[in-house]
Parts: structure tokens; C-alpha cells; sequence
């Protein structure tokens, strides 16, 4: 079980220094360009935390009052209360791709999307590597269970902004 | 409630929702928003749509 922990941390690792790599460079490429949320994009955003929040607690409370005893030799609470947050994460990112107010203004929606392509990508490889882990272990979820779960997340927020990009093709073409 | 005049202001000027978001800073679908009259804008926001377009405010945002 150690060393599964001490994997996935070092793949954390190596994912948030890509990640920090990326975003710097692409700072210091950028640094006189100004991306911002204009006045309607910060309200949709504003409605889409509540959105994330309400779903969260909500599905927080039903697994704690209803599921809990039921399911906590078979699945993880801990891998169950993440897998809520996720669903929040991906409520709000869905709420705010289809009301335009996902990207910045002046920013490039390809950019998100190559991002999110590696981030699932990532994401599904170190899971496919700790395959044989299981959900689970000795009642707390595994790298691989973590892995999958920010892949389906990721996933879901990727088809999402493709869908949300032929929408807008669509639209801008007739 | 569709905002006609200031879709026609901008027709006028020849301008794509696009090039007066640009001209604005706001996003093309929030110039669409308030067209089509799902978006009420701010006091700021209408005068800089106003000045872009050489128009007052009675023109485009008063009945």
C-alpha cells in the first residue's frame, strides 16, 4: 500500500511540475496580453459555483445518510466523497462551457483543449499502469481509482468543450 | 425583450458581433446575449457599447 501511495504522489508531483512548466512558459510568451471575464461570463460563473456547491452537498448528504452504512465494505468512503467533488467540478465546468463563460475573453478555447487532452491522457496511462490494484485497499481507494476518476472527470469536461466548439461553428456559419 | 436597435446600429457600422466585442472587451456570445435580450448589461458596459457604435443611450437602450 506504501509504495501504491508513494506512486501516485510521484506522479502528482510530475504532473503539477509539467503543468507549472507549461503555465510559465506560456506567461512569459504572453506577458502583455490581457485575458479577463467580462461582466456576463462572472455572473454565469457565479451560478455555476452555486450549481458545483449545491450538487456537492447534496450528493454529500444523501451517500452520508442513505449509502453510507450500506456501501462502506464495498467502496471506499474516501474514494466515494472525492468522486462527489469531482461531480461537482464537472457540474460547474459543464454549466460554465455551455453558457460561454468557460473561456477568456481573447483567449483560445484550442489551448484548453490540448490541455485537457493531456491531462486525460496522463491520466488514463497511469491508471492502465496500476491496473492491478483494484478500487480499493484495505478500505482506502487506490492510485488507480483516483487515476480513473480524473480521467472520467477530465473526459467529460473534454466532450463537453468539443461539442461546445461545433455548436459555436455551427452558430458563427449561418 | 430583443435589442433590434442596437443590431441595427451595428449593421449600420458594418461591424460583425465579433469586431464590437473587440471593440467593447467583452465576449462575441455576451454582445449576442444582449441582441437577442437574455442579458441586461451594465450602465458601463452600455455606454461603451454607445460610444463604439456613435450612438446615445436613448438609442439603443431606451423604448
Amino acid at each position: 500500500m506504501l509504495s501504491s501511495i508513494i506512486t501516485g504522489l510521484g506522479l502528482l508531483v510530475v504532473f503539477i511540475v509539467i503543468f507549472c512548466t507549461i503555465v510559465a512558459i506560456r506567461k512569459k510568451m504572453r506577458s502583455g496580453i490581457t485575458e479577463h471575464y467580462d461582466e456576463r461570463q462572472i455572473i454565469v460563473r457565479g451560478k455555476a459555483f452555486k450549481l458545483g456547491c449545491t450538487v456537492t452537498i447534496a450528493l454529500n448528504m444523501i451517500y452520508g445518510l442513505f449509502f453510507y452504512g450500506l456501501t462502506k465494505e464495498f467502496v471506499a468512503p474516501q474514494l466515494v466523497v472525492i468522486a462527489i467533488a469531482m461531480i461537482g467540478i464537472v457540474a460547474y465546468s459543464v454549466y460554465c462551457i455551455f453558457k460561454d463563460a468557460y473561456v477568456q475573453v481573447g483567449a483560445n478555447i484550442k489551448s484548453f483543449l490540448i490541455i485537457d487532452i493531456i491531462v486525460v491522457l496522463c491520466n488514463a496511462f497511469s491508471a492502465f499502469i496500476n491496473r492491478g490494484q483494484g478500487i480499493t485497499y484495505e478500505g482506502f481507494a487506490t492510485s488507480f481509482s483516483l487515476n480513473v476518476l480524473l480521467t472520467i472527470t477530465f473526459a467529460i469536461v473534454l466532450i463537453a468543450l468539443i461539442v461546445k466548439s461545433a455548436i459555436d461553428k455551427m452558430e458563427e456559419n449561418s | 425583450m430583443k435589442n433590434l436597435n442596437m443590431k441595427s446600429a451595428r449593421a449600420a457600422k458594418d461591424l460583425s458581433q465579433q469586431q464590437l466585442a473587440d471593440l467593447c472587451n467583452v465576449s462575441r456570445q455576451t454582445i449576442n446575449a444582449i441582441e437577442k435580450g437574455d442579458y441586461n448589461p451594465t450602465i458601463s458596459l452600455c455606454i461603451t457599447i454607445c460610444k463604439a457604435l456613435d450612438k446615445t443611450l436613448n438609442d439603443l437602450f431606451w423604448e
